[in-house]
């Protein structure tokens, strides 16, 4: 198992993608979810396929090096291999779908403002560490948690059990797989 | 709260041991290699028990065996570290990276349903299912009932606005068993299908007199009876 923190080493990304252009309701207005297709839907967000950037780019000028470079995926048609940057370890569960189309949160409060970037992440904006998704929960249902300082008060080591599901779970293997 | 339960009726088992083949794909349980099969450190959390009976030649009696899931189970009452414990839906959940491989737990499981990881057997990568962690070297690991299923089940119904129904958590055994023999659900409701088979005069519990309440539950094969 070992340590899988999220990823603390910079990320370089194949094309210099500005989020705030393609967000901005000045300029293009795209939702979210028009690209990441799943954030609503499912458990994985999703990154946008080829396809629906050169649905707008194949025709659009190339001025600079991220346009150009944009284009010389489009035009060979290779998949572009983005780099993910949240990425929780293979032994945790998470679900978009739970926390943003049923309790309603919003993309910045675990992912920052990405609609504010003019270029790609290098590092999370936030982290998502065990002890940030336990805060929440713990914060959504308002109630007190038995947190154990063993672990540097990192999470709860004694399972909590005979606890509710509304507003998250402390029992490990709601998020433990 | 659901109480997840599972019968397994010996009249309908046939020892074809499809469960636990599926159970093998679907939780990415590794193959140990010859030399630690020999060295009695197989995994296999859904295993079939078989039987002979030299007086019958030809005869064999099969008692598939998963982790029995007991509502009071010894293993997680010896983990130094809460890596085991029984959730709040009755399963007995092992949290791989919480284990630091003592085996505390495997000794004290009466049915030997818990298994260490010797080595390294694999890592993740294509043909594992990603829904379930690759285990590492030095960790306990057992059935789970197929929990990662439960997670995805409880997901999708959450989405959809509503609670989760019957058939929608089911386990890789129950699904692959080609005889029905496996029915599983919430064995808080009277009213299911395998609340309904526990009650059968037929059911029994792999050693009870423990007091360990397994919620596995078997049905005793009455052919065997019949014919003895
Ligand atoms: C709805 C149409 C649309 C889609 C879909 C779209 N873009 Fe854009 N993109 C734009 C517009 C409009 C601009 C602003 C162009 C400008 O400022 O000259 C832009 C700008 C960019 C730029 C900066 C170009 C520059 O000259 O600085 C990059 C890089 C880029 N997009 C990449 C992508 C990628 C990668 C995708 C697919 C994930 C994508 N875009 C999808 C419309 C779109
Ligand atoms: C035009 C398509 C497009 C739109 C619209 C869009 N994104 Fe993205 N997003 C991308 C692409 C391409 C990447 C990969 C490059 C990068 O990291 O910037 C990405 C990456 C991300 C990542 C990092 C994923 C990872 O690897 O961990 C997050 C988080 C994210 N987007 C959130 C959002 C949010 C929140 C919005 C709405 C405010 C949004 N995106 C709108 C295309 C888009
Ligand atoms: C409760 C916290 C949370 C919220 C809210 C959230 N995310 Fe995420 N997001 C995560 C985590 C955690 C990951 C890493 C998931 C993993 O590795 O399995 C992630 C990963 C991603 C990724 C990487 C690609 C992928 O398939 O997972 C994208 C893109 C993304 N999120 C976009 C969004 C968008 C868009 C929204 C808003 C609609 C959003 N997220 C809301 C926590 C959140
Ligand atoms: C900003 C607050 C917030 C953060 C951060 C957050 N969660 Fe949640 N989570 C919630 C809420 C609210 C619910 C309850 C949704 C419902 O059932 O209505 C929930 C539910 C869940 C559930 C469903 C099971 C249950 O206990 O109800 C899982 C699994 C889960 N979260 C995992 C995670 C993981 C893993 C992370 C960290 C990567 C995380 N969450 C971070 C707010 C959050
Ligand atoms: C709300 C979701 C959630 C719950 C509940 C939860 N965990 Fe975690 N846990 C995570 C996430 C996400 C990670 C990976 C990120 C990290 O390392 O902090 C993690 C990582 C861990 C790690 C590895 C830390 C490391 O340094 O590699 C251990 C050990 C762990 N959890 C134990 C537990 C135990 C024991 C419980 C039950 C008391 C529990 N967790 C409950 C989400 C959760």
């Amino acid at each position: 198992m070992g340590v899988n923190r999220m990823a603390v080493v910079p990320v370089v990304q194949p094309v210099a993608f500005p989020h705030r252009v393609h967000v901005d309701s000045e300029t293009v207005g795209l939702s979210c979810d028009i690209c990441h297709a799943g954030a609503l839907t499912q458990t994985g967000a999703g990154i946008p396929p080829l396809w629906l950037c050169a649905s707008c780019h194949a025709a659009m000028p190339t001025e600079s090096d991220a346009a150009r470079d944009l284009k010389a995926f489009i035009d060979t048609d290779r998949p572009i291999p983005w780099q993910r940057v949240w990425r929780l370890p293979a032994h945790t569960f998470f679900s978009h779908r739970t926390h943003t189309a049923v309790a309603g949160i919003d993309c910045a409060a675990c992912h920052g403002d990405m609609a504010s970037l003019d270029a790609p992440p290098i590092v999370p904006l936030k982290t998502l560490t065990m002890a940030d998704c336990i805060a929440c929960h713990t914060r959504e249902q308002g109630g007190e948690r038995q947190v154990d300082q063993r672990r540097g008060g990192q999470g709860p080591v004694r399972p909590v059990s005979a606890s509710s599901s509304p507003g998250g779970d402390a029992d490990c293997t709601a998020c433990h797989r | 709260m659901a109480l997840w339960g599972m019968t397994i009726d010996l009249d309908l088992c046939t020892g074809c041991q499809a469960c636990a083949l599926a159970c093998k794909a679907e939780n990415n349980i590794p193959d140990v290699g010859t030399v630690d099969v020999r060295r009695g450190r197989r995994i296999a959390w859904m295993e079939v028990l078989v039987q002979t009976d030299p007086h019958h030649p030809g005869r064999a009696r099969f008692l598939p065996r998963p982790c029995l899931h007991c509502d009071d189970p010894p293993c997680t009452k010896v983990c130094p570290v809460f890596a085991t414990f029984r959730d709040h839906n009755g399963t007995v959940g092992q949290v791989y990276a919480q284990c630091i491989g003592c085996r505390f737990c495997m000794a004290a499981c009466p049915y030997n349903a818990k298994y260490f990881n010797w080595r390294t057997y694999h890592d993740p990568g294509p043909g594992q299912n990603p829904q379930v962690s690759v285990r590492g070297k030095g960790v306990v690991e057992k059935c789970t009932f197929c929990h990662h299923r439960l997670l995805l089940a409880e997901d999708r119904a959450r989405g959809e606005g509503r609670p989760l129904a019957p058939g929608d958590y089911v386990p890789a055994c129950v699904e692959a068993c080609p005889t029905g023999a496996i029915t599983f659900g919430d064995l808080a409701d009277p009213d299911s299908a395998v609340a309904h088979q526990a009650r059968s005069p037929r059911a029994f519990r792999l050693l009870e007199e423990l007091g360990t309440r397994p919620k596995v539950i078997h049905l005793a094969a009455r052919r065997e009876r019949d014919h003895a």
